[in-house]
């Protein structure tokens, strides 16, 4: 994209997140932009319906009660909403972890709600259940950076502005990252030859 | 990424994560968010407050703690007159209302204090003898009577953007004092409703202490202080992102600094920050000094306190668009409104305090490229 067209872009988005402070219309057209790649990527984080459609709510009223806090050089909303999201992500494994704690053996402790369908017995998407699965044992800044990169498709200078680190410090992430997550899936009887 | 982890990669490459979608979720959702947006956004600004106020704060109190404050006022007093011939009250010396200990990243303890205060400018273009000061401090205590129990007329709100920094709300209200004498006036967010509650406070603390843990923090000022060429005290005002997306700036002291040899004591530190604020203060000049991860442009000033000590007070901003107004660029702006010099955005109706109000979004570029966005709101019948 060229320079210009990339400035165009950000006096249009800036506009539209000033004007969707108090415009319904605009307000609608913001969330009808950034509505579906959210709710995707909380739920490729949680694999849990319920979960994706409580911290989906939770990050766009969230986003919209703070509009007005949203600074538009600093970084571009989208990334906003995504560390908005990631934190609820955070939260939501945090809340987990202490239910958990406080009913030990009471809940399946890998996957809550995860409920496999017809669709989803192909043998990728068996893969990315086992990868989730694997995904748990890391700590949330590794299973950030990988569901970013890997399953959100997104480029470092994105997940840099996402996550707000420098690209340095998200490579090392990655690399320790793969090498945790390999780790997990021998564990777990994996072969990764 | 290394050979080594090429099969880990290729399974992660390989595999299809699960799609689910919620078109009944995305419908509610989106209604729930628009009928919210209708109905007014009483509870934004908050943070905006928080934020000014801690800056404030920042100016008047370089202890090396914490703080954020408020603006419950009770009294008043008249700090002293700046070199522009305003006149500056504050309310009662800052009351601590809560005190605790946290960590700094690097493990120093961090002291942490709440304080409660306000200083309010006031420029009636006339000369005031001792008389006339005392006057003004009794009609500043009425006017906030008044406000505290909300007997006032909103005229209007004004939203606003620097270079994209939204700026603070502010209201236009008319009191009218028991002589009947009527006065407009200018101020932030209303009255004790929006303030935040101690659970509100209490676990945005427990947040932000978490993120200054981690090192998650934004430095945009800093403040030093200098005696005998050793820097004695250096504040920042920092800005964490809260995970709810609210940002919050607090003033805390730099745990990195160096013990020195000699000290200020609390009312030196204090009528130095004062004295800078009310611009009594002389032109050093500017430095340009790398910290925190930045380039800090410092403008230095000469203070001198009431027993003769001389200090060296310095204000240093990160380099970058500008973020707020100098007086010149107000004076500026406010002849390019005169003009109609401005772009006209959009126009739109908001109920604010009650009111249903009529906005006007206007972008204004001033004569070094910086954009000013701003949106006034009056009644209907005033268009």
């Amino acid at each position: 994209m060229s320079l210009d067209a990339s400035t165009e872009l950000a006096e249009g988005e800036r506009t539209l997140v000033l004007a969707a402070q108090a415009d319904p219309d605009a307000a609608g057209r913001l969330f009808d932009q950034h509505y579906p790649e959210i709710f995707r990527y909380i739920y490729h984080s949680t694999l849990d319906h319920a979960a994706a459609e409580d911290l989906t709510s939770n990050v766009f009223f969230s986003a919209f009660r703070h509009l007005g806090f949203f600074r538009w050089r600093r970084i571009p909303f989208r990334a906003w909403l995504y560390r908005i999201a990631t934190n609820e992500v955070r939260m939501h494994y945090r809340r987990q972890k202490r239910l958990l704690a406080a009913n030990a053996g009471l809940v399946d402790p890998e996957y809550p709600g995860a409920e496999p369908t017809a669709e989803t017995t192909a043998a990728a998407q068996d893969d990315y259940r086992l990868l989730h699965r694997a995904l748990r044992e890391l700590g949330q800044k590794y299973r950030t950076v990988i569901v970013l990169r890997y399953f959100e498709g997104k480029p470092l200078s994105e997940i840099c502005e996402i996550t707000n680190q420098r690209e340095g410090t998200i490579k090392s992430q990655l690399h320790r990252a793969l090498a945790r997550l390999k780790e997990a899936l021998v564990r777990a009887g994996v072969s990764l030859a | 990424m290394s050979d080594h982890h090429e099969p880990i990669e290729t399974l992660l490459k390989g595999a299809m994560p699960p799609e689910y979608q919620s078109e009944e979720h995305r419908q509610q959702l989106r209604a729930q968010i628009l009928s919210r947006i209708e109905t007014g956004r009483a509870d934004k600004r908050v943070g905006a407050r928080w934020k000014t106020a801690a800056l404030l704060l920042g100016l008047l109190c370089a202890a090396a703690a914490a703080t954020e404050l408020g603006l419950q006022v009770h009294r008043y007093f008249f700090e002293g007159r700046a070199r522009d011939g305003a006149y500056i009250f504050t309310t009662t010396d800052p009351e601590t209302t809560y005190g605790g200990t946290n960590h700094h990243a690097n493990g120093t303890p961090l002291r942490l204090s709440n304080m409660w205060m306000t200083g309010i400018r006031t420029d009636s273009g006339k000369e005031l003898d001792a008389a006339g000061i005392e006057q003004q401090r009794k009609d500043l205590e009425e006017i906030d009577a008044l406000r505290q129990r909300n007997a006032r007329e909103l005229l209007g709100v004004t939203d606003s953007a620097v270079n994209g920094k939204v700026q603070p709300r502010v209201y236009t209200f008319q009191y009218v004092r028991a002589d009947g004498r009527k006065e407009t006036i200018n101020e932030g967010a209303p009255g004790p409703l929006q303030d935040p509650s101690p659970a509100q406070r209490e676990r945005a603390g427990e947040e932000i202490a978490e993120l200054r843990q981690r090192g998650q923090r934004e430095v945009t000022t800093v403040w030093t202080t200098e005696f005998e060429g050793h820097v004695v005290e250096r504040t920042l005002a920092c800005r964490y992102t809260l995970s709810d997306g609210r940002e919050e700036t607090i003033g805390e002291g730099d745990p990195e600094l160096p013990g020195a040899a000699k000290v200020l004591t609390p009312k030196q530190s204090r009528e130095a920050a004062m004295l800078a604020a009310l611009k009594q203060r002389e032109l050093l000049g500017s430095e340009q000094v790398q910290m925190y991860g930045k380039t800090f442009n410092f403008t230095k000033y000469s203070v001198t306190l009431s027993d003769g000590t001389r200090v060296v007070w310095s204000e240093g901003k990160p380099q970058g668009p500008k973020t707020s107004l100098t007086e010149a660029d107000w004076k500026e702006l406010h002849k390019l409104i005169a003009a109609h010099q401005g772009q006209t955005l959009s126009t739109y109706e908001e109920e604010v305090l009650g009111k249903v109000l009529q906005f006007t979004m206007v972008k204004y570029v001033l004569s070094d490229g910086t954009e000013v966005i701003q949106s006034i709101g009056v009644p209907g019948s005033e268009r």
